[in-house]
Order: C-alpha cells, then sequence, then structure tokens
C-alpha cells in the first residue's frame, strides 16, 4: 500500500513541527500579584511568544496550586467592564500575545493556601496537540519596573 | 489741637476705617461670589468627566465593613472615591485598588487632615461579599480604604443614580460560580455629598492624584 504509507508521511511531516511545540513557545515575565488574605482569585499575567511557524493554540490550564486556571478576556460593553472565559488561546506564528492587568488575563481559582510576595507557583498550558509546556508564576508585589526595558 | 479739629479727625479717622471696611467686604464677597461661582464651573484640562451641577446624592442605606450605616450622611464633610467591584474579581478590581493605594501615596494630606479623601469599595456581589469578607480584603490595599455592602434593592438606590451598572453571568453548571460584570468607573463625591465626577479606567495613580487635587481646589474642602 504505498499510497498509505505516503499519506503517513506526508502526516509525520505536517506534524513534525508541532511535536516540538513545547520548545518552540517562549513564555516570559509570567507574575501574579499578591492577594488579600481571603481572596478566592487571583490572577496571573504572562506573555506569549511564537517564534515557530504554525500557530499554536492552548486549551487547557492547570496548576497544582490551584482548583482550576481559565484564561479570561475582558472587554468594555455598554459601561462595564465585561469578563468572559476563553476556551482557545492562538498564538500566531511569529506573533506573541500578553496577558496583562486590565486585559487577557489567568484565572486562577481557589489557591490551596494562600501565596504571598515572592513564592511561585506552576502552570501548565496544554496545547491543540496535546504537548505541554510548564511555566512558574512568581508572586509580587507590583510588576518588575524593569519588565518593558 | 481744638475740638473742631479733633471732631474732623474723628470724622476722617470714621471715613476710613468705612472704606477699609467696605474694601474688605467687597473682598470678601467678590471671593465668596468665585467659591460659589466655581460650583457650577468645571476647572479645565482635566482626564475626568466632571458635572457643572453637582448631583445630591438621594438616600440610600448600606453599610460599612464595620457594620455601621453607610448613607449620603457619611458621606459629608470631606472628598469620596467609590469604586464598585467584588471580591471574586481576579483583575479589575485588585488592579484599581493597587493603583488607588498608589495614588494615596502621593497625597499631600494623611487621615485626618483638611481635604484628604476617603476611599469606597462598594460591592456589587452581596451574595458571596459578606462585610467580614470584605474588610480584610479591602484594607488590604489600604487601611483606609472602607468596603460597603448591603442589600441588592439598597444598592440600586446608589448605583441608579450615578449610573453605575452592574449584572450577573449565568452559574457555570459544574461549578456554579458566577461572573459580575459592572462599571469600573471611579466615582468622585464632593463634601456635601454630592456627586461631582467620573473617572474612567485604564487608571494611573499620578494622573489621579493630580485629578483629584485640581478638583479638590477648584471646588474646595
Amino acid at each position: 500500500m504505498p499510497n498509505l504509507k505516503l499519506i503517513s508521511f506526508i502526516c509525520a511531516l505536517s506534524f513534525f513541527p508541532t511535536v516540538f511545540a513545547a520548545e518552540v513557545l517562549k513564555i516570559d515575565n509570567a507574575w501574579s500579584p499578591e492577594a488579600p488574605p481571603v481572596a478566592k482569585v487571583m490572577a496571573g499575567y504572562v506573555t506569549f511568544s511564537n517564534p515557530g511557524k504554525t500557530p499554536q493554540t492552548i486549551v487547557f490550564s492547570s496548576s497544582p496550586n490551584f482548583s482550576r486556571v481559565e484564561i479570561h478576556e475582558m472587554e468594555h460593553k455598554d459601561g462595564m467592564m465585561r469578563m468572559y472565559r476563553l476556551q482557545h488561546l492562538i498564538i500566531d506564528e511569529g506573533k506573541s500575545v500578553s496577558l496583562e492587568p486590565g486585559g487577557k488575563h489567568l484565572m486562577l481559582i481557589g489557591p490551596k493556601q494562600r501565596l504571598t510576595n515572592g513564592a511561585q507557583f506552576p502552570v501548565t498550558f496544554e496545547f491543540m496537540d496535546g504537548t505541554k509546556q510548564t511555566v512558574n508564576f512568581k508572586v509580587m508585589l507590583e510588576q518588575d519596573s524593569n519588565h518593558h526595558h | 489741637m481744638s475740638n473742631t479739629n479733633r471732631t474732623s479727625l474723628k470724622k476722617s479717622i470714621g471715613m476710613l476705617l468705612l472704606v477699609l471696611a467696605s474694601v474688605a467686604l467687597g473682598f470678601w464677597a467678590s471671593q465668596q461670589f468665585l467659591i460659589s461661582s466655581n460650583d457650577t464651573k468645571i476647572p479645565p484640562g482635566l482626564d475626568a468627566t466632571v458635572l457643572p451641577h453637582a448631583r445630591v446624592l438621594q438616600p440610600f442605606a448600606l453599610k460599612d465593613h464595620d457594620g455601621n450605616p453607610f448613607t449620603p450622611e457619611q458621606l459629608k464633610g470631606h472628598w469620596s472615591f467609590m469604586f464598585f467591584g467584588f471580591t471574586n474579581c481576579p483583575d479589575v478590581c485588585p488592579t484599581t485598588l493597587k493603583t488607588m493605594q498608589d495614588m494615596w501615596r502621593q497625597l499631600p494630606t494623611k487621615a485626618g487632615d483638611a481635604g484628604h479623601p476617603k476611599l469606597y469599595f462598594v460591592s456589587v456581589d452581596p451574595e458571596r461579599d459578606k462585610l467580614d469578607t470584605l474588610k480584610p480584603y479591602v484594607t488590604y490595599f489600604n487601611k483606609e480604604f472602607v468596603g460597603v455592602a448591603g442589600p441588592l434593592n439598597e444598592l440600586d438606590k446608589l448605583t441608579n443614580q450615578i449610573g453605575v451598572l452592574y449584572g450577573y453571568e449565568d452559574r457555570d453548571e459544574e461549578t456554579k460560580d458566577y461572573v459580575v460584570n459592572h462599571s469600573a468607573q471611579l466615582i468622585l463625591i464632593d463634601p456635601q455629598a454630592r456627586m461631582r465626577a467620573v473617572i474612567s479606567p485604564p487608571f494611573d495613580a499620578s494622573i489621579l492624584a493630580q485629578t483629584y487635587k485640581t478638583i479638590r481646589l477648584f471646588y474646595g474642602n
């Protein structure tokens, strides 16, 4: 069945770039503002860059330190800030997407214990192709002022 | 000195005092006029929407985070910032409270000083935000900040008259969690408990401090 072989070869080829997706995506400036002691949610901010040749799509996020992790989008609508959950986050090839205060952010729900300034916790992002990439978030009082330089 | 001279000197002094008194009175009156005329003017070049006619707040009865009444009476005698949110809010509310804390640090005044404002964080999610949650939440950012909550019908009396909107998304079937959408403006209330200005996000602590200073100096403490 030469055709089948050819097809699987082509499939393998087309999958090839995404097999190494985890190493291709660059994840920077992962931080989370320290929250009040009673807070049941925290926010996570991070920049994803995709220097690869194919788009990357985050389909699931999780952390052992939280019950749930969701990606939320924020929009100004009808005079209100409306927040809604994103099912996917696509990072196009050659582009970066920043999760930052007042915009897209990680909603970290149900901290297992209080995380204060200086603490770190891992968040694992799962991509459409099943690969995963884990990054450590640092809890800080405010965003690093060096961050943009 | 003759009696007639003395009389005319007395008269002159009397006239002089009268003139001085009228000048002083005129000056005082013009100051009063300036203050009262500023009341319906707006300071130029501000990063805020200032109402030319301050809106007197109609009654509402909420509670502050210590359980004390929070009504228009509590807003008298000082400027107040009001922000509406909820403690299960991950981004906008803590970010705004942090910015307000940064602004507070830039104020030339401290608690108790003339012209020092107050900040009220009013919960639009009274079902989940009880006073004993609000207090540690709000004071985490600044000990002076005050959390406010109360039943929805009383909350609506306040939000309706100042144009603040909020609404609830459907509950997640699995987790029973729900998201609250809300206006993210800061409302500035003057010391006569009148709505004076609306400031829209994104907020910057330095600009806020400058805006507040300009408004306060323009309308007085």
